[in-house]
């Protein structure tokens, strides 16, 4: 469909302006709002059909044509994480990346040309990706096969953008940030169009904090970008590991070097970010104290597992430091392989507060996944928020779609934003999923409850930092 | 004292603890739908709930199946089973076992177990009760079950004791009952440790002391042995309870949920055939949820077991090991089977397919050795050849022995379908449009944790079938290879990757006495081997 960019970004603006206005606290039209999520979702339909070489597949298997409804969308063409990463584990054995290039073509609008005779990693691949305006995140799971998830300079744009329309003000209306500033963010946000907004608030809502991320300020596994596109709108940032997540490393950590060459550079990574992370430690401590004496707010972002580590050695080391009052502490990703150090989430803000000072009313988390666009902010009575710009479903154990407002399944959503790659997904999280009023006051529908479905491995950088501490 | 069904069919299963039947408490079944609607209530929309635990009881619900179909017709079955305090299994009385249960000889363990086996051949209406509520419920098709529980009374023979003890305890070619029944000598030559020539050497020989006219003597003790028993087969209790008996040992037998209808039966028998004698005296089994920590805890702690033999889920194997860290354990790891096929076999289609699915059917295809993975020497259209002739064959056996599909089976073959197998060429079997049996030539690797063991066949072609070695590990038990030239071959290379058996295709089911398991002679190492 030759008018399916202009279309759908008209669309997408629309389903911006729905999630400002919901994370505003204004009224949202449900109907008007499932029309354009509705309308984005068979368009999407039309151009992976037309476009996507796997999903025509699926498509072909299940007797789709190009129109289908959004019921015969839901029911038969969502897929599973699996598709990115779908490729013969022996392309990146053999380093062959004119292979995975052809691969990657399947699950992606377009053709992926790009030189590779010369590359010899997968480090080196992802540059090249990038170079040529192929935007690849990956996430390494538990068993080391590598997704991943192509997105082209305008999905990309979304991805880094998008959250930054409504995250802000939705965390505002949770109570985090001074009085003032919620009333300049909700003002702007009145005046400006979303994406005006967002560009608003990249380059002023956070310039007055300093960062610190517990995380790498390179490479693009799913929680690393989102830490890295939130330091570029903070006044300084401080990395944990100031180097690049690389996938070559985490492949050769978890399924074992290939050679010598991987071995070299999975000891470098694993020198750098387990031996050396006491010294990281103390780096990333003598920024906050900087910033505490500069009278700076801070924003703190990592992992779970990784904030509470950080944490625990502060404490233990009896080096608690008191960050400025209103500072902020994100955190995503979820426990993943360290579900063993999980500590409940009063034990969990106890913590961040006696260690860094940060209360727990400005501690704040977001879900969302690799082949995601779209992140659901949690509130403060501990619910994740599906914005109205995203369509969830969740299925029982036979993969059939439940009903209800009150459910407990497989998640599957179909993320409007995905424009150039399958996007509609059935993940490997159980969830619950409630339409019931959120007791915060948000409305719509809300995600507790979250576990991994029997037999999926477990995903993301978790997965990594087990894999590396073995 | 005997299992019994109330008028509404709800089963009392008695308990053994340590030689005494306990029965469980009387509970209307109105009570239990009652406290499993309210457990249903709690899990938030997630699968029914198939435990409830009441104060001195656990219940069970399993779906009941329609077996024409194996769906689940609705109805649930419902076993009460008493909860006793773990402590009263303790065997803590060494002095007393060392003074009785090992001092038995093993021709009264022969004649324990003709004891057992004839109690068996006599007890058919009681054997008809068990057959029909375990058909109730059971995933396996009928002829599975009924061959089971034919193959009861053969497992209770002694001839097979006699060749298992015989052979996994033998060693200088002695026979092994002769180490069960006291010390052996043995011809070995004993060696003087550095202390004894440093003595030599610096002191006078110790008057009226030769120690090389010393006779070195070796004893097979019997041990306390908890067995964690696994539910994909009725036969995996009875397993862990004729080595118990076999090696004279007090043990505990946990049954698992699926299969406690049968471990509680033999239970049963042996309380009312023998109820006084000490092998009956020092066993128990029972029911009790995998992974409580309040009640598997106290049984965990260092002394409490000198064995702890453990089969099961990776989940299961892992959190026992993790728990019982100071008690020796043998574990029967998860594994699979696989079968390696050469071209010839398209010279011997029929045949080969025949003995393919032999394989694959082991215990319903939920066998540590049933192959779920055939490596087939060939190229994409030959493989869909074979893989039509084994869909053709699959179908053979869903007409006289239909498979349940689980509704997490359901969901994982969808998941497969549009996920990592959209890849994949399906042939399908199908009864009323619902999913029966398939075969899926599966051009790249995928993750074996992914297979939902529901009479699915995934069919990888390779070029050649030393290709096919790199997929060997020590997580395979078994591969099955054709034709005989290839077997002989490879056998020592697939071997060395960590394989335990490399039978010819469609021996992979068949066992022996004295053959070993997961690469051990298990008697032996469940016993304890003394120097005296």
């Amino acid at each position: 469909m030759s008018d399916y960019p202009a279309r759908i970004r008209t669309l997408h603006e629309q389903l911006s302006g729905i999630a400002v206005n919901w994370a505003l606290g204004r009224p949202v039209d449900e109907a008007a709002a499932r029309s354009v999520r509705g309308a984005v979702i068979t368009a999407n339909h039309r151009h992976y059909y037309e476009r996507i070489p796997i999903y025509r597949k699926l498509a072909t298997q299940a007797g789709i044509g190009a129109e289908a409804s959004i019921e015969q969308i839901v029911r038969e063409m969502m897929s599973t994480d699996h598709i990115f990463k779908s490729y013969p584990q022996a392309h990146l054995d053999n380093n062959d990346y004119g292979a995975m290039n052809e691969w990657l073509r399947q699950v992606f609008d377009r053709q992926v040309a790009v030189p590779v005779a010369d590359v010899d990693s997968v480090d080196g691949w992802l540059q090249r990706l990038q170079e040529a305006g192929i935007h690849t995140v990956f996430s390494s799971g538990t068993s080391g096969h590598i997704s991943f998830v192509p997105r082209d300079a305008y999905t990309w744009s979304q991805l880094t953008g998008l959250s930054t329309c409504y995250i802000p003000l939705f965390q505002m209306r949770q109570g985090i940030a001074r009085g003032w500033e919620r009333v300049a963010a909700r003002s702007a946000a009145r005046m400006l169009s979303p994406g005006g907004f967002a560009q608003f608030f990249q380059r002023h809502g956070l310039r007055s904090f300093d960062g610190f991320f517990l995380s790498f300020s390179g490479g693009t596994q799913g929680t690393q970008v989102v830490g890295q596109v939130i330091s570029r709108m903070v006044g300084h940032a401080t990395f944990l590991f100031d180097l690049q997540l690389s996938a070559t490393a985490v492949r050769a950590l978890v399924r074992g070097p290939a050679d010598e060459r991987e071995q070299r550079l999975a000891d470098a990574f694993v020198e750098a970010t387990v031996q050396r992370r006491e010294e990281n430690y103390r780096r990333v401590l003598a920024a906050m104290r900087d910033s505490v004496a500069a009278r700076r707010r801070a924003l703190v972002f990592g992992a779970p597992f990784m904030i509470k580590e950080f944490c625990d050695w502060l404490v233990a080391a009896g080096e608690e430091i008191a960050l400025r009052p209103g500072s902020m502490l994100f955190h995503g990703g979820g426990w993943k392989s360290f579900e063993g150090d999980r500590i409940d989430e009063p034990a969990f803000l106890a913590l961040v507060e006696q260690a860094t000072g940060v209360t727990a009313g400005n501690v704040s988390e977001g879900y969302s996944m690799t082949e995601a666009q779209v992140v659901f902010p949690r509130c403060r009575e501990g619910r994740f928020h599906v914005p109205p710009i995203t369509e969830t479903v969740v299925f029982d154990d036979a993969l059939e779609l439940l009903e209800g407002d009150d459910v407990y399944g497989a998640l599957g959503f179909l993320d409007p934003f995905a424009a150039c790659y399958p996007g509609f997904i059935i993940t490997g999280d159980n969830v619950r999923r409630r339409a019931d009023g959120c007791p915060c006051g948000v409305g719509g529908v809300t995600i507790t409850d979250i576990g991994r479905v029997a037999g999926r491995e477990v995903k993301g950088c978790g997965g990594i930092m087990a894999a590396m501490q073995g | 004292m005997t299992m019994t069904v109330d008028s509404a069919g709800v089963i009392r299963l008695p308990a053994l603890v340590r030689g005494t039947l306990t029965q469980p408490p009387a509970l209307p079944k109105r009570e239990i739908e009652t406290a499993f609607a309210r457990a249903d209530g709690e899990r938030a929309g997630s699968d029914p709930a198939s435990l409830v635990r009441f104060p001195e009881a656990w219940v069970l619900r399993e779906p009941i199946l329609e077996r024409d179909s194996m769906r689940a017709s609705g109805e649930y079955q419902y076993q009460v089973m008493p909860a006793p305090n773990p402590l009263q299994l303790i065997e803590d009385d060494l002095d007393a076992l060392a003074g009785e249960l090992y001092e038995l000889t093993f021709a009264e363990v022969l004649n324990y177990l003709d004891g057992l086996q004839q109690a068996y051949a006599g007890d058919e209406a009681m054997l008809r009760q068990v057959r029909t509520l375990m058909r109730q419920t059971s995933e396996a098709p009928d002829p599975y079950v009924d061959a089971g529980l034919a193959v009861f009374p053969i497992m209770l023979g002694r001839d097979v004791a006699e060749s298992m003890v015989d052979t996994d305890l033998a060693a200088w070619q002695v026979p092994g009952r002769r180490f069960l029944d006291g010390w052996v000598e043995v011809p070995g030559t004993q060696y003087p440790a550095p202390v004894h020539l440093i003595h030599a050497q610096h002191l006078p020989p110790i008057a009226e002391y030769d120690p090389t006219r010393a006779t070195p003597r070796i004893r097979a003790l019997p041990t306390r042995q908890l067995h964690i028993t696994a539910g994909n087969s009725p036969l995996v209790p009875l397993a862990s309870l004729l080595r118990a008996i076999w090696t004279k040992s007090a043990a505990t037998i946990k049954l698992p949920y699926g299969a406690t209808l049968a471990g509680a039966y033999l239970a049963q028998l042996a309380a009312n055939t023998f109820p006084d004698h000490p092998l009956t005296r020092h066993l128990s089994v029972l029911y009790w949820p995998g992974g409580d920590r309040q009640f598997e805890t106290p049984l965990f702690l260092p002394g409490r077991y000198d064995r702890i033999v453990v089969w099961g889920a990776p989940n299961a194997v892992l959190s026992v090991t993790e728990r019982a860290a100071f008690t020796k354990t043998v574990t029967f790891n998860p594994r699979y089977g696989v079968s390696l096929i050469g071209r010839e076999a398209f010279d011997h289609l029929e045949q080969v397919v025949s003995r393919a699915v032999c394989d694959t059917l082991i215990q319903g295809q939920k066998a540590c050795i049933a192959s779920q993975i055939h490596y087939l020497e060939a190229d994409q259209a030959q493989a869909e050849r074979y893989a039509a002739a084994l869909c053709d064959e699959l179908g053979r056996w869903d007409g006289f022995a239909p498979a349940a599909l689980s509704r997490s089976q359901q969901g994982q073959l969808r998941r497969m379908k549009r996920g990592s197998f959209l890849g994949a060429t399906w042939f399908e079997n199908q009864c009323d449009g619902q999913y029966r049996s398939a075969v899926a030539v599966m051009p790249d690797e995928f993750n074996i944790m992914e297979h939902p063991l529901c009479r699915l066949i995934v069919v990888r072609p390779v070029p050649n079938l030393e290709r096919a070695l790199q997929y060997l590990h020590p997580g395979v038990a078994t591969a099955g290879v054709f034709p005989e030239a290839r077997r002989h071959a490879l056998s020592v290379r697939i071997g060395a990757r960590g394989v335990s058996n490399v039978p010819p295709l469609g021996q992979a089911g068949y066992t022996y006495p004295g053959m070993p398991h997961d690469g051990m002679l298990v008697l032996s190492e469940l016993v304890d081997w003394k120097t005296g």
